[in-house]
């Protein structure tokens, strides 16, 4: 009875910002209202197809509608995407739903249209709330490119929670061009005190296609390795020592506040993607949805760019570089349940070499990475690719 | 068949590097027609991309081509190309056999090099009647009639009318081709006696197995002829006679006295040739062999071992190939801790390990790792007996050497007075010992300069030209063996010996040695998940280090909207990045480190 139905995570991507942030290589760019409507309208028609052809064994547990900025769709829109998600799958009642916003877009003052989006937005559903912040000074805000001042991001935060959001998280990004340690315990003192329930917390990684990515290095004039090592030290023991607790390598929440639908991702449950360029997981299958704008909207159902059988040795290797990104770590036991054989056997190198290092620890049943093994963590866990047997 | 032997000339040519030898003979190849100039690809002699690519003759190639002299005549030329670099000297010799004559080609405004008179020696050695051509003289900076005095002062050869060219836009090709006609000398050999032909060069071809490369002295060679070598005693029926087109194998009917071609045969094993050993008929043999070659001596030995130890064979096969061609290519199994199986290789400099190990890793797809070059030490124990030392781990104890003794060269080396106080300063951080100094002209200076080998085998030839701009041209030959103070620099990564790193080095440069080893350790080796102690260290004692500071952060934040498989991307990205590494010990150590650590002069 209780077997009846797989729990399903959904994610909803919506792939338009009024600018592009320097240092953004998501998929996402501006567009005009006209376009804006035609991609909703075959977003409605993905998530009808889906539900027709898969709906039917799921329960779906989470939702995450993430870009992008995605209240760049006005509220009533995203209502309906959520009301097509109901009427084509089995949502439970106490499903996460949460929604990636950006401050920018419109007036969230109590005059402003951003009240009544956020009241829609509540009544529809949306219970839980990702900012993005990024950095608390207002020069740092245009150095990434951001189209706000921190003064917006406060209107904006204040009005979610008389809107009644109570599960916000706030997006922050460290070792900032030009950021000094002094200046980011500041800001991240002030990022604190929005008293948010989470707070994922990134280093700056310059990724090729951005803006930072074609400027020189030290035009860049980023923190050095030792500077960066302090602020993210800083970062763990400030919000740890604020309540805040780690439980992934770059998310902090309060106790019983972690984000559901990211857990899916790292424990390799499945999950649907939905929208352009958007990246699922079903029957063992990881799929991404096409990232061509236009051929999304004259064909939104099944137009994949790619599509992959996972084997058993891609599903350990995923069980294990995902589930280590958690600090609870995986269960040895339930490895061994999933595949049929023991952990130890197929990663007894590496396995042996890190625990011995301290990098890895063991307790009971749980493996998990050491505060040390978290922070080379990139290391660690591109030791349990295996090689071609 | 008759082709006279007096319509026949077999010549190299041979110069300094850079003087345009090879442009000369593909505008000879061009001129006698063998190929349109449509078909012509730039230095066609050059034919392994290796040779393309840095505009240097490593192999010696033939080619025959035919002209119609002004006299009416028509002529046989097989032209043998040479290198010019002093690491393949030997090859030269081996070229230089088969012929009677030879081209020397000068720059116009470069003059006379230091390989210039050392190949000049060469070909007088082997009693070939030489002229020479000046190259060239297009240039702004030539100087045809001083280069042409150069040459009748500093090497006594009659230049006044000799021909003065541009190579490159085809100027007095004629006059080159019909000097070679009127000035070299025909063979004299007699196709009615014996057989007795030399082996001067052999490839391995997938298709027709061995070619051999020889000179017909005496007698005739013929498909079916049984013949024998000499050296080898092996007997086999010859398959195949040809001779060589541009870039080709053309096969005939025979080859007679004089002529030079290839054969093939059913030979089974490739160390049944032997470049330099004599061909004859096996029914009606000729009684006395050519004298051959001189055997040359690697002067240079490293290790050599394939990156994934389950190729050990298969550098094995291609090592034993590739001597089929080059003679002066030696190798014997050896066994490191850190690097497993793989060979003790020996070569004649380091410009000829450069290649071979480009060689095995292009033609044979091997990945290799190879150690710090070293030469051979005399090293005479207590007990008297004396070791031939070419992998510095195996010197024994400090206790039972008496003393040892290291090779010598004399070098020569040829510059421009601007830069002679500098080249003197390298000669003596080098522990060089002057032993001349001339003046070629009021610009120009011959340097003669006693140096330990071991000092020019790693860069010297690269600070040379540094130091001079590029005016300064070098040669050396081996001269013997001197008693020096040599202790074994032993590196330990880790706290651990690693023994492919260790080398011989004079006792006085060892402090400074170990701590640059240490430095340039650091450089060559990424941080890693600890600390890595680095450390020289001379008969247990340790005279420098240095830390590598483990990396303390490395941290993959994003990820969004669960895309996996760009996540896994990257991880697998750092992963691939080990596959370039040696895991010694705990620590990945790049596989380029063992040999770039020895370049010490690059700032």
């Amino acid at each position: 009875m209780k077997n009846k139905f797989k729990p399903l995570s959904v994610y909803l991507h919506i792939p338009f910002c009024r600018k592009k942030c320097n240092y953004c290589d998501f998929l996402s760019a501006p567009a005009d209202d006209e376009t804006i409507r035609a991609y909703a309208d075959a977003l409605s028609v993905e998530i009808a197809a889906k539900g027709e052809e898969i709906g039917e064994g799921y329960f779906v547990k989470t939702i995450f509608i993430g870009g992008g900025t995605p209240n760049i769709l006005p509220a009533h829109s995203i209502g309906g995407l959520l009301d097509n998600i109901r009427s084509s799958f089995n949502v439970d009642a106490s499903a996460e739903i949460t929604m990636e916003m950006n401050p920018g877009i419109y007036d969230f003052g109590d005059n402003g249209k951003g009240r009544d989006e956020l009241a829609l937005l509540k009544a529809k559903g949306i219970n839980r709330l990702s900012i993005g912040l990024q950095t608390n000074l207002d020069d740092k805000l245009k150095t990434l490119g951001r189209i706000h001042d921190h003064k917006a991001f406060e209107t904006m935060y204040a009005q979610a929670e008389k809107a009644g959001f109570e599960n916000i998280n706030i997006d922050m990004i460290s070792s900032l061009p030009g950021q000094t340690f002094e200046e980011f315990k500041e800001d991240l003192k002030r990022t604190v005190s929005f008293g948010s329930k989470h707070i994922s917390a990134y280093s700056l990684i310059i990724e090729e296609e951005t803006a930072f990515g074609r400027m020189k290095r030290d035009e860049l004039d980023l923190p050095d390795e030792e500077e960066e090592y302090r602020i993210y030290c800083y970062t763990r023991e400030f919000l740890e020592q604020n309540g805040y607790k780690r439980y992934e390598i770059s998310n902090y929440a309060r106790e019983g506040y972690e984000c559901r639908h990211n857990i899916t991702y790292w424990k390799s449950g499945e999950y649907l993607g939905l929208g352009l360029g958007s990246s699922g997981l079903l029957n063992e299958i990881r799929y991404t949805v096409t990232e061509d704008l236009k051929a999304y909207i004259a064909n939104p159902v099944n137009n994949y760019r790619e599509c992959t059988d996972l084997t058993e040795k891609d599903r350990m290797e995923e069980y294990m570089f995902l589930g280590l990104r958690m600090t609870e770590g995986i269960s040895l036991k339930h490895f061994e349940e999933c595949f049929g054989i023991s952990a130890w056997e197929i990663y007894e190198k590496p396995l042996n070499t890190y625990i011995s290092e301290g990098f890895l620890e063991k307790e009971g049943d749980r493996l998990r990475l050491t505060e040390a093994g978290l922070d080379v963590s990139n290391e660690i866990l591109s030791h349990f690719l295996l090689d071609i047997v | 068949m008759g082709i006279s032997e007096d319509h026949i000339r077999n010549f190299s040519i041979i110069a300094h590097i850079d003087h345009g030898k090879s442009t000369l003979a593909d505008r000879i190849i061009e001129k006698t027609g063998l190929l349109t100039e449509r078909e012509m690809q730039d230095q066609i002699l050059d034919n392994m991309d290796l040779e393309r690519e840095r505009g240097i003759t490593i192999k010696s190639q033939a080619v025959r081509t035919v002209y119609q002299a002004k006299d009416g005549e028509e002529y046989i030329l097989n032209l043998i190309d040479t290198p010019g670099h002093v690491d393949f000297n030997y090859e030269v010799s081996r070229s230089l056999a088969a012929c009677d004559g030879a081209v020397l080609v000068v720059d116009a405004s470069q003059g006379i090099e230091a390989q210039t008179l050392a190949n000049v020696y060469l070909a007088l050695d082997h009693d070939l009647e030489v002229f020479p051509v000046i190259n060239k003289i297009d240039l702004p900076s030539a100087r045809p009639d001083e280069v042409a005095r150069e040459i009748e002062d500093v090497i006594g050869i009659e230049a006044e009318d000799c021909p003065r060219i541009s190579a490159k836009q085809g100027l007095g090709i004629e006059d080159v081709l019909e000097a070679i006609v009127n000035r070299i000398p025909a063979p004299d050999g007699d196709p009615s006696k014996p057989l007795k032909a030399l082996i001067f060069d052999a490839v391995y071809d997938s298709y027709k197995g061995v070619i051999v490369f020889v000179r017909v002295m005496d007698g005739v060679i013929k498909k079916g002829t049984t013949v024998r070598f000499m050296a080898t005693g092996a007997v086999d029926e010859v398959i195949e006679v040809g001779y060589f087109g541009a870039g080709a194998f053309i096969p005939c009917d025979e080859l007679s006295a004089g002529m030079v071609g290839y054969i093939t045969a059913s030979i089974k094993d490739l160390k049944e040739t032997r470049v330099g050993d004599t061909v004859t008929n096996n029914a009606n043999p000729c009684t006395e062999a050519l004298p051959g070659y001189k055997k040359v001596n690697p002067m240079v030995y490293c290790g050599i071992y394939p990156a994934d130890s389950a190729k050990y064979q298969d550098l094995r096969d291609a090592l034993e190939k590739l001597q089929l061609n080059d003679a002066s290519l030696v190798y014997e199994p050896e066994t490191s801790i850190a690097l497993g199986f793989g060979f003790r290789c020996g070569f004649l400099g380091l410009l000829h390990l450069d290649i071979i190990t480009e060689r095995l890793e292009r033609e044979y797809d091997l990945d290799l790792v190879t150690t710090a070059p070293g030469v051979v030490y005399k090293v005479y124990r207590t007990d008297g007996e004396v070791i031939e030392l070419t992998n510095p781990a195996n010197l024994p104890d400090q206790s039972e050497i008496e003393y040892m003794e290291e090779p010598v060269v004399n070098a020569e080396i040829m510059v421009n007075t601007e830069y002679l106080g500098a080249i003197i300063g390298l000669c003596q951080e080098r522990r060089g010992i002057q032993t001349g100094m001339e003046y070629i002209e009021t610009t120009r200076v011959l340097l003669k300069y006693t140096l330990p080998l071991n000092e020019i085998i790693y860069d010297f030839f690269d600070a040379l030209k540094s130091r001079s701009r590029g005016y300064a041209s070098f040669d050396y030959e081996l001269s013997g063996y001197e008693r020096s103070e040599l202790v074994k620099l032993d590196i330990l990564i880790n706290r651990e010996y690693v023994d492919a790193l260790s080398f011989i080095v004079f006792k006085d440069n060892a402090y400074d040695r170990g701590r640059r080893m240490c430095e340039k350790l650091k450089d060559e080796i990424p941080r890693q998940l600890f600390d890595i102690p680095l450390q020289a260290a001379v008969g247990g004692k340790i005279i420098a280090r240095e830390t590598i500071k483990a990396y303390r952060k490395d941290v993959l934040a994003k990820c969004y909207g669960g895309d996996i498989s760009r996540k896994r991307k990257l991880l697998e990205k750092q992963k691939e990045g080990k596959k370039k590494m040696r895991q010694i010990g705990s620590v990945e150590i790049p596989k380029k480190a063992f040999l770039n650590v020895l370049k010490l002069d690059e700032e």
